[in-house]
C-alpha cells in the first residue's frame, strides 16, 4: 500500500465540517468521494511513493483497550518504522490514514460508552505535540514506538520501555506532556527507573509519577541541563525520587 | 522554563543577571550551508570569563548546544569546543519549519565549593556554592532559525538576505529567467554590508530582540524589494502587451516571480495590470499588511522603552 495523505484543502474542509459530518463517520457507507465531489475538491487524497503495508490492528469490545495499545504499537511501528520524524510530523498523513484504511480501527478503539468517538481528536491530527503524540489514533502509536523502542534490547525485548509507558493511560499522558520527553535518552532513563521501581513495588501509581515528571524533573531541569546527563544518571535520579515518595 | 525569571541557587553567567562582573557568554551561528541530507550550523563561542575558561580547560565544565524542533519532537545536545568553530550537522529528515538553539556551559562533576573571582562581590561576598553535575554555570538567550527561508530552496520563497564584505550600502538583485546572474540563484537577493547583516541576524535570532521587531524589519528591508520586483513584473507584462517587441530582461518564470504571482492569486489578484492596485499595495498584501503590523510593533516598542508620557495620554 502506498501511503496516502490528504491535500491541505481537503483536510481544512473536513475539519471545518466535522460537526455536520458526524453521522457519516458512523455509517458503513464510503462517503468521502461523494462528499468531496460536492465540494468541488476532486483530488482530495494523494498517494506518496512510500510503500508501507496495511496492518491489522487489534481491537475488541472490552472496556480497557490500553492493553492492546502496546500490541498495536509494536505492530504499527514495526510496519511503519521507515517513516522519518519529518514525515511522521505531517498531520495530513495521519488524518488520511485514520479516515481511509484504518477507519474501522479508529471507530472501534476510541468508541466511548455512549457509542460516539471524539472525531476531531481521534480521526484528525494537527501539528501540536499533544495531537500527534497522544490524541490521534494512529500517530500516537508510531510516536510512542519511536520514542521508546530500545535498539539495544533488540535481541530480547526492545519494547520493554513501551510497556512501561503504556502501563496506564494517565501515566503515558503525564510523561508525554513534559518538554523533556522529546529527548530519547531522558525518556529511556526515566522509563528504566519506573520499570525498576514497579518490578520491586508493583503497579505504578499515577500521582507519584506525575509529581516526579511535573515537579521534580522539571524543576531539576531548570538549574541542571538534563540532556547533558547520561541515561544511567537520569535513571538513578528518578529511581531515588520514586523510592522516597 | 524561562531562564530570565528563575533564581538559580548559585551564580550563573547570563545576559539578564549581574551575577558576574565584566563577563560574557554568547554564541554566533552561521547556517548558510546544506546538502541533500543535512543542514550544517557553524557555531562560534565567545566567552569572557577567566574562571569559566579555567573550568573548561580543566575539564570541570563543558559547553553544549541543545537543538530542539517542536514540529518533529527533536531534542538533542551537541558538545562544543570553546576555541574552535563548531560544525553541527542535522539530518533534514529530523527537522521542519524552525529549530531552537540554546547553548549552556555546565559542570561536569559535583563541586561543593564553587567560587570564581568574577562573581559579583556585592551580591555574593565570599560565599561558595554547591554545584551538581549538569548544573548551568553560563547560558545564553537562545536562537531561532527558520528553515524554509534561507536553508531550503523553496518554491514559495521570494527574498533571500545575505551579505557582502566589500559593500558599504544595501543592494538588491533580481534573478532573471535566463539565469545570467547566477549569484542570485532564483530569488530577489538583498545584499547587506557585513556589519548590518550581523545586526540583522542578531535581531532575527536572539529571542529577546526578536519580539516586536520581526514585522518592522520585513517592512523596512523586504517590502521595498518586493515593490521593486512587482514594478519589474508589471513593466514586463505591459511590454508584452505590444507583440513583436523584444524584452531585454525577463523575470517571469523565475522562482521569485512565480512565488509572487502565486501569493497574489491566493489573495484574489489574478492580473496585476487590471487589479487597480499599486505595486506598494500589492507588496503589502503579499506580506500580510506588514505596514500595519510594523507600525503596531514600533509603537509597542516605543512605549515599552519610553519614560515620557505623551500629551493627550490622559485625555
Amino acid at each position: 500500500m502506498n501511503l496516502i495523505y490528504f491535500t491541505k484543502d481537503a483536510y481544512t474542509c473536513l475539519l471545518r465540517e466535522v460537526d455536520g459530518n458526524e453521522s457519516k463517520y458512523y455509517s458503513d457507507n464510503i462517503w468521502l468521494d461523494d462528499y468531496f465531489k460536492n465540494k468541488g475538491i476532486f483530488d482530495y487524497c494523494q498517494e506518496s511513493t512510500l510503500d508501507m503495508p496495511k496492518v491489522e490492528l487489534i481491537c475488541t469490545d472490552e472496556d480497557d483497550q490500553i492493553q492492546y495499545d502496546i500490541a498495536n504499537t509494536k505492530i504499527f511501528y514495526e510496519a511503519y518504522k521507515n517513516l522519518t520524524p519529518l514525515q511522521a510530523s505531517d498531520p495530513l498523513l495521519w488524518t488520511a490514514l485514520c479516515h481511509i484504511p484504518y477507519r474501522e480501527y479508529v471507530l472501534k478503539r476510541w468508541k466511548k460508552k455512549d457509542e460516539t468517538v471524539t472525531i476531531d481528536k481521534r480521526f484528525f491530527a494537527s501539528k501540536a505535540k499533544a495531537s500527534l503524540l497522544y490524541y490521534n489514533a494512529l500517530s500516537r502509536l508510531w510516536w510512542s514506538g519511536y520514542l521508546t523502542y530500545d535498539e539495544e534490547m533488540k535481541s530480547s525485548n526492545p519494547w520493554h520501555l513501551t510497556e512501561v509507558l503504556f502501563s496506564q493511560q494517565q501515566i503515558q499522558k503525564d510523561i508525554i506532556d513534559q518538554p523533556f520527553s522529546m529527548n530519547k535518552a531522558i525518556m529511556k532513563g526515566l522509563l528504566r527507573a519506573l520499570q525498576r521501581y514497579s518490578n520491586e513495588n508493583g503497579r505504578l501509581k499515577v500521582d507519584p509519577v506525575r509529581k516526579c515528571c511535573d515537579a521534580y524533573l522539571n524543576h531539576y531541569g531548570a538549574v541542571s541541563i538534563l540532556d547533558t546527563l547520561s541515561i544511567e544518571e537520569i535513571e538513578s535520579l528518578v529511581y531515588e525520587y520514586m523510592k522516597k515518595n | 522554563m524561562d531562564k530570565k525569571s528563575i533564581d538559580f541557587p548559585h551564580p550563573v553567567l547570563t545576559e539578564y543577571s549581574n551575577d558576574f562582573n565584566d563577563s560574557l557568554f554568547s554564541i554566533s551561528i552561521n547556517y548558510d550551508k546544506a546538502d541533500a541530507k543535512n543542514i550544517y550550523l557553524k557555531i562560534e563561542v565567545e566567552l569572557q570569563c577567566d574562571g569559566i575558561k579555567d573550568m573548561l580547560s580543566c575539564g570541570k565544565a563543558d559547553i553544549f548546544a541543545r537543538i530542539t524542533c517542536n514540529r518533529t519532537f527533536l531534542r538533542k545536545v551537541y558538545k562544543l569546543e570553546y576555541a574552535n568553530v563548531n560544525t553541527i550537522s542535522i539530518p533534514k529528515q529530523e527537522v521542519c519549519d524552525e529549530i531552537d538553539i540554546e547553548c549552556f556551559i555546565t559542570a561536569t562533576d559535583d563541586n561543593d565549593s564553587y567560587r570564581l573571582e568574577e562573581f559579583n562581590h556585592n551580591y555574593f561576598g565570599d560565599a561558595t556554592f554547591k554545584l551538581k553535575k549538569g548544573d548551568m554555570v553560563a547560558s545564553e538567550p537562545g536562537h531561532k532559525i527558520k528553515l524554509d527561508t534561507i536553508l531550503e530552496k523553496n518554491a514559495s520563497g521570494v527574498v533571500i538576505i545575505t551579505y557582502d564584505r566589500d559593500i558599504s550600502y544595501a543592494q538588491v538583485n533580481f534573478a532573471t529567467k535566463d539565469g545570467s546572474n547566477t549569484k542570485t540563484l532564483d530569488y530577489i537577493t538583498i545584499i547587506l554590508p557585513e556589519k548590518e547583516y550581523l545586526s540583522y541576524q542578531e535581531l532575527r535570532n536572539k529571542r529577546y530582540l526578536k519580539v516586536g521587531t520581526v514585522r518592522f524589519m520585513q517592512a523596512s528591508i523586504v517590502l521595498p524589494a518586493i515593490v521593486e520586483g512587482l514594478g519589474k513584473l508589471r513593466y514586463e507584462e505591459e511590454y508584452e502587451e505590444e507583440p513583436g517587441d523584444e524584452i531585454p530582461v525577463q523575470y517571469n518564470g523565475t522562482i521569485w516571480a512565480d512565488s509572487i504571482y502565486k501569493a497574489l492569486k491566493e489573495r484574489g489578484i489574478e492580473d496585476i495590470l487590471t487589479c487597480g492596485k499599486s505595486d506598494y499595495e500589492l507588496a503589502n498584501l503579499i506580506l500580510g499588511n506588514v505596514v500595519g503590523d510594523a507600525i503596531s510593533e514600533l509603537l509597542y516598542k516605543a512605549k515599552e522603552f519610553s519614560t515620557v508620557r505623551w500629551e493627550g495620554d490622559d485625555e
